[in-house]
């Protein structure tokens, strides 16, 4: 068998098979075609999951260069962040291979590291918020102006003070999101559905093999 | 005039110390002493009362507690108000995860429910799945057949010996009244659409953050029955429920915080009109 074909058309045989099988499903009820479907489909979720753990092994094998190369450039702050990250890494999954993904010990670790810096993490966006707010959306324009006004009227009808006190508030704010807002985005969703049946079509038929990576020709 | 575009300047030029020193002192502030703002209740909340409401006793409802610890400030309120619903209208709730950390945060909320103390028996009344990888895929495995996607649920107990599992059957969209999403993921919630409402015509809720509404807009009200806009919905929920819960007391802090930026918004502009006008 030629290169060609072990890297090329089986992998467009079984995209086109398995697409297939996928798209009959849909429309028709059939027991036989409903079984392959399942098995697809779970075999997606498992090498969802593979590739997280393959992933893992790459984050592992690329750090370890870093670490090697800015040893030789004597980067030390560079080498203990990933230190770190791969400690991290290694340390966690250890934990959860070996006392379980339920286990306390993991949960600690969780609720212990991962919990706290999520969560400030998060939190600390209202400050970029409020400074990007302040610093960019300026009113330059017709455009911003509108964009200002829109933005005036949104954040004050998503706080609950102001809506009670000014009740045409969530006037301004139904009409925006039934009429503004959802006419905008279900054209928007329909020109990406329209793009994304376009594109599953083209790949289907192999007309795009981006997917397959670097094939030589 | 030129006084007037000195005082432009300085508005229009904040330093970034002040504004997020009066950010950190007015959160504060709000956090120790809540005024205890009024809530008004909108019809995205009524919409997803009323399809908790409708449930009949032992109907089931699928939850996709795909919320994250940086969200979880809002989500968390959201999820245990309707978990709270569901438990006094007598459904069973089946609980997966489409975000990894998601089955961690979840013990947090279930020891705030207490749906032991309602007599809900986990395994019979509600069960946890965990977390499953795959996106879209697996939601739509999940709404075909979930027993033959999870064998076991979180805490490794094999779905076989879990009386409620063993009732989904196959199809399972047949057994399902109700899907619950609660996400940060934009793609998740469509993709729940596609694969649940718009494929089996499942009655459909979700809990998303204020900034996703927009994006889910477009579904509601065909596909999406009703929609929580993030902590702000959860506070709704509560006060028209009459459960109490966290979201009420995060209701001020969250006022606070859109009414900082709203300040700060206005500010920026007549800094900006003011050294406009001074330089022309």
């Amino acid at each position: 068998m030629s290169q060609r074909t072990i890297r090329r058309q089986i992998p467009l045989a079984l995209t086109f098979i398995t697409g297939m099988i996928i798209t009959f499903d849909w429309f028709i009820k059939w027991e036989p075609l409903q079984s392959v479907t399942k098995t697809i489909l779970n075999f997606n979720v498992v090498m969802v999951a593979f590739m997280m753990g393959f992933a893992g092994v790459n984050l592992i094998m690329l750090h370890t260069r870093r670490i090697k190369r800015n040893m030789s450039q004597n980067k030390m702050l560079d080498v203990a962040i990933s230190v770190m990250l791969l400690a991290c890494l290694i340390g966690w999954s250890a934990v959860g291979i070996f006392m379980g993904r339920s286990s306390d010990t993991y949960q600690w670790l969780y609720s212990n590291f991962n919990l706290p810096l999520s969560s400030t993490a998060y939190a600390a966006t209202l400050f970029y918020l409020a400074s990007a707010t302040y610093r960019v959306i300026r009113a330059r324009s017709t455009e911003t102006i509108i964009l200002v006004v829109v933005s005036i009227i949104t954040i004050m009808s998503n706080m609950p003070m102001f809506v009670t006190y000014i009740p045409a508030l969530l006037i301004f704010k139904t009409w925006i999101a039934n009429v503004l807002v959802k006419a905008s985005y279900r054209a928007i969703t329909i020109g990406v559905g329209l793009g994304g049946i376009l594109m599953g079509v083209r790949t289907l038929l192999a007309m795009e093999t981006g997917f397959l990576g670097a094939v030589e020709e | 005039m030129g006084e007037q575009s000195g005082i432009g300047n300085t508005l229009a030029n904040l330093p970034t110390w002040l504004y997020f020193s009066l950010i950190i002192i007015l959160m504060a502030y709000i956090t120790l002493n809540p005024l205890g703002f009024p809530i008004p209740v909108t019809s995205l909340t009524i919409d997803c009362y009323d399809a908790i409401d409708a449930l009949q006793p032992g109907d089931i409802i699928l939850m996709d507690q795909g919320y994250g610890a940086g969200t979880m400030a809002f989500h968390e309120p959201g999820f245990i108000v309707v978990f709270r619903h569901a438990i006094d209208k007598g459904a069973k709730v089946v609980i997966v995860s489409t975000s990894v950390e998601s089955p961690m945060l979840l013990q947090r909320a279930i020891d705030k429910i207490k749906p032991a103390a309602k007599g809900y028996e986990y395994g019979v009344d509600w069960v946890h799945l965990g977390y499953v990888a795959g996106g879209e895929p697996a939601y739509a495995s999940i709404v075909e057949d979930i027993n033959n996607l999870f064998t076991e649920d979180w805490e490794q107990t094999p779905t076989s010996a879990l009386p409620l599992m063993q009732e989904l059957g196959v199809p399972t969209h047949e057994k399902i009244a109700l899907v619950y999403i609660m996400t940060a993921g934009g793609d998740v919630v469509e993709g729940w659409i596609r694969q649940s409402a718009l494929r089996y015509d499942l009655k459909f809720i979700t809990q998303v953050n204020e900034m996703m509404v927009p994006t889910i807009l477009p579904y509601y009200p065909i596909n999406c029955d009703g929609i929580l806009n993030g902590g702000v919905g959860a506070a709704e929920y509560e006060v028209y429920s009459g459960y109490s819960g966290e979201a009420v007391k995060l209701s001020d802090m969250m006022t606070m915080g859109g009414l900082v930026v709203l300040v700060f918004l206005i500010l920026g502009n007549i800094g900006y009109f003011m050294t406009k006008g001074g330089s022309s």
